[in-house]
């Protein structure tokens, strides 16, 4: 997916065009989008302009959006929109798609929607809209712990919808589930593991329709989104990783490739890449495996390059920046360890607790904890080097998106846009 | 230069509704035909699984979208639908429309029909809700004055209840406790949600009255329990123990670490009927535990079990198999599984098998080992069984 879209948008006018030029904020130039769930790579890493590294509640902030409901999916941002999701209602049942101007956070649309089956939830650290959005710049996608996926136009306008929860049973989740799909060509791939029966799944991306579904037997709950990988042989592998291993498939047709043994019972984290090898963790106290894709089969004593159980996180996942692996525990102990061969560089342990995944650019990293304290930290360093200290009044329990030298941080009720004028 | 009529409206209501009355023009020259709105309705109940029909409803609900405020009702029972699918693409609609005409500087709305559909219990809960909400724009005071009185609805039930609550809590802060006290038993009678129930209940048992929230929701707190069974690792949940072929009160067997067990009665001492087999049978891991329970019906009736285990539980009644999930480390919460069962007149017994895993890698993780079971009606309800397990003197927690 092409993200870099450096562009100049001509509306032309007309009576037709009206509803959409009213909901369309004036053309300006654009860097990185930041298109889904940790950003264009899914790896938290962008190589746009970085955002300021000293920010405050009322200094830094250019703008902040009141949002409806609860969530703790990352905001996405494309051009000149930012879209961010929730839910909210006596079940959790309501559901919200809000679109944003980029230049001050007004509303430009706004979709509320009925979900099919609310599952349990955590109070503070989970909604029904857990799992992030994604866009290819048509169209955005939408998927809920209600089980629920919905497609709309960059307008809003809705264009399909599914209730997976109907289709193929309600998940059964206790912290409600927070995969986000991932888009690969014209493939909505989804990972739904739960309790009930899991699958893993392949909509096309225009008419909603299943391409292809693969039935996920002896694995059950996880939170951890699909990441891809390139392979030796140029082409792109599905990495998944929960109950107890990782798996790898062609994500054109969903066959299995390969599979690494050994991981925890549950996975939240999300697998990043480099070095030609994939990072999953998972835990607590499980383990992070480097593995080299390109296997077929069991692969657990073939391809991985090394194996750590130090610093081991349960909720946030990992970020490779250079030659150096970064794990923050949610209980604030941060572990940076050599990414080539997983000996440990260094700990420090940070302020508050994390659920927030970190995310980098311009060399820093931006780790947010549940309080809304942001440590920056430089990447790519043998020693911890803190760089700032930021302090905004709301607790944050979403992963940041960084674009075009902003960072939006969705905090437990707003959304803070950070940069400079 | 306007026409003379144009000239006299807007010399006499101003600019603004001069363009407010030509968008109201445009609208209702291209509003659908009753017959094109009718197809539009039946595009969109024909939305399915796997995508069906979702080009056809964009452009039913964009024909719908088009319909003036007035013609609201119309779409009405577009929304009333157990389809999700449906709803969604007619709340697609509904909400242009409402969004147009609330944008108008005089916003007209049909609001009887509307108030006559959110009075109507009968229909989809979440569709009246959203109707509410708009009622709620327009006229506050509406909402004030019904969802106190819906007591018993389907969807608002709660909404009543806490206003009962707050409405109890007033009556007290004015000295007006034997208000406060009918006030806060008609809150813990029409109560399902468990928080309101033991809100209400702790209400009036300030104010002297003692009611009783487990046979309220129904909860089953008499069993006679069985184990601790060795299960290595996550076994249990697949091995057959001695109960699952049949329930011998009166036998022994052996059990975790050599240990002689044998059925003991324990009642559950919990407010919502939780049953804490650490505390019960002693704590221990990679085990299994049997509750054992001859439930009476007054009648043969279906009815709804509902229940949550910690590891993870399989029920039998009446010898059938009526639920088995294989959940480790998946909590207990209050109706986590609900099924419709059937029970006999007379008794009925209930078998259940309740695991405990390893203990979680994180120390911290408590590993609880508990069981939360309840019979009730569709709401939510108990209905009223009688629990023979145990006698009194038995039932020694």
């Amino acid at each position: 997916m092409n993200v870099r879209r450096p562009l100049l948008t001509v509306c032309v006018l007309g009576g037709a065009a009206l509803p959409m030029l009213l909901a369309a904020p004036l053309p300006v130039a654009r860097g990185e989008n930041w298109p889904g769930w940790r950003g264009p790579h899914r790896t938290g890493l962008t190589e746009d302009v970085g955002p300021p590294e000293n920010w405050s509640s009322t200094e830094g902030v250019l703008w902040k959006a009141d949002l409806p409901g609860e969530g703790i999916s990352n905001p996405i941002v494309w051009e000149d929109r930012v879209i961010v999701t929730s839910s909210d209602g006596p079940r959790q049942e309501e559901l919200h798609v809000v679109c944003l101007s980029r230049d001050g956070g007004r509303e430009l649309w706004h979709r509320r929607l009925w979900g099919t089956a609310p599952t349990l939830y955590h109070a503070q650290k989970s909604s029904m809209a857990s799992p992030s959005p994604v866009t290819d710049g048509q169209r955005v996608f939408a998927f809920f712990g209600t089980g629920d996926v919905f497609c709309f136009d960059m307008q809003g306008q809705l264009q399909w919808q599914r209730s997976l929860a109907d289709e193929y049973g309600a998940f059964e989740n206790r912290f409600a589930a927070s995969s986000s799909p991932l888009l690969f060509g014209d493939l909505l791939i989804l990972q739904c593991d739960h309790y009930g029966a899991s699958y893993l799944l392949a909509i096309d991306v225009a008419t909603g329709v299943n391409r292809w579904r693969r039935e996920r037997e002896d694995v059950w709950l996880s939170w951890s989104s699909p990441q891809l990988v390139p392979a030796d042989d140029g082409r792109q592998e599905l990495v998944l990783c929960g109950s107890e291993r990782v798996d790898g498939f062609d994500p054109a047709d969903g066959a299995p490739l390969w599979t690494v043994h050994g991981m925890a019972r549950e996975c939240v984290p999300t697998p990043v890449l480099g070095h030609g090898l994939v990072y999953a963790v998972s835990g607590p106290g499980g383990a992070t495996c480097a593995i080299r894709p390109g296997g077929r089969g069991d692969v657990t004593h073939t391809h991985v390059e090394w194996r750590s159980e130090l610093g081991a996180p349960f909720v946030p996942s990992a970020i490779l920046v250079g030659d150096y692996y970064y794990l923050v525990h949610d209980k604030g102990v941060l572990t940076c360890l050599e990414a080539r061969t997983g000996k440990q560089a260094w700990r420090k342990r940070l302020e508050g607790a994390y659920t927030a995944s970190p995310v980098c650019a311009a060399g820093k990293i931006y780790f947010v904890n549940e309080e809304g304290s942001t440590i920056v930290i430089e990447a790519d360093s043998r020693k911890y080097r803190e760089v700032a200290h930021n302090e905004i009044d709301e607790p944050v329990y979403a992963s940041p998106a960084i674009a075009d030298g902003k960072l939006y941080l969705r905090a437990a009720k707003r959304l803070y846009c950070i940069g400079e004028r | 230069m306007l026409p003379a009529g144009v000239r006299w409206f807007r010399s006499k209501y101003g600019p603004t509704s001069l363009a407010a009355l030509a968008v109201w023009a445009c609208l209702a020259a291209s509003a659908p035909a009753a017959d094109a709105v009718s197809r539009a309705l039946a595009t969109l109940a024909d939305v399915g699984p796997n995508g069906k029909g979702a080009a056809a409803a964009r452009e039913a609900s964009a024909t719908l979208a088009a319909l003036p405020s007035a013609e609201l009702p119309r779409i009405l029972p577009g929304l009333d639908t157990p389809n999700v699918l449906a709803a969604n693409w007619c709340r697609a609609a509904y909400e242009t429309i409402v969004a147009r005409e609330l944008a108008r500087p005089k916003p007209e709305f049909p609001r009887e029909a509307l108030r006559d559909f959110v009075r109507d219990g009968a229909r989809q809960g979440r569709a009246r809700r959203l109707v509410l909400r708009l009622l709620d724009q327009l006229e506050p005071e509406f909402s004030r004055e019904l969802v106190p009185t819906l007591l018993d609805d389907p969807e608002f039930r709660s909404d009543a209840v806490a206003h009962a609550l707050a409405a109890g809590d007033a009556a007290l802060a004015a000295g007006k406790a034997n208000e406060a006290k009918a006030t806060f038993r008609s809150a813990f009678d029409y109560a399902r949600d468990s928080a309101q129930v033991l809100a209400a209940a702790d209400k009036l048992q300030g104010l002297g009255e003692t009611v009783d929230p487990v046979a309220h929701l129904g909860f089953v707190v008499d069993w006679r329990l069985l184990g601790p069974f060795d299960a290595p690792a996550y076994s249990g949940f697949e091995r057959t123990f001695p109960p699952e072929a049949g329930v011998d009160l009166a036998a022994e067997y052996a059990g975790q670490n050599g240990k002689t067990i044998r059925w003991m009665p324990h009642r559950a001492q919990d407010r919502l009927g939780q049953l804490d087999l650490n505390s019960a049978l002693g704590a221990t891991r990679e085990a299994a535990a049997y509750a054992y329970a001859t439930v009476e019906s007054p009648r043969e009736q279906t009815v709804q079990l509902r229940c949550g285990a910690d590891d993870n539980c399989t029920v039998w009644l009446n010898g059938e198999k009526v639920l088995a999930r294989r959940q480790w480390l998946n909590g207990t919460r209050m109706d986590r599984f609900v099924v419709d069962v059937s029970l006999r007149k007379g008794a009925n017994a209930l078998l259940v098998k309740i695991c405990q895993g390893p203990q979680h890698k994180d120390p911290e993780v408590p590993n609880n080992w508990s069981l939360q079971l309840r019979f009730c009606d569709a709401h939510g309800a108990g209905v009223g069984l009688e629990t023979l397990a145990s006698t009194a003197e038995e039932a020694k927690p």
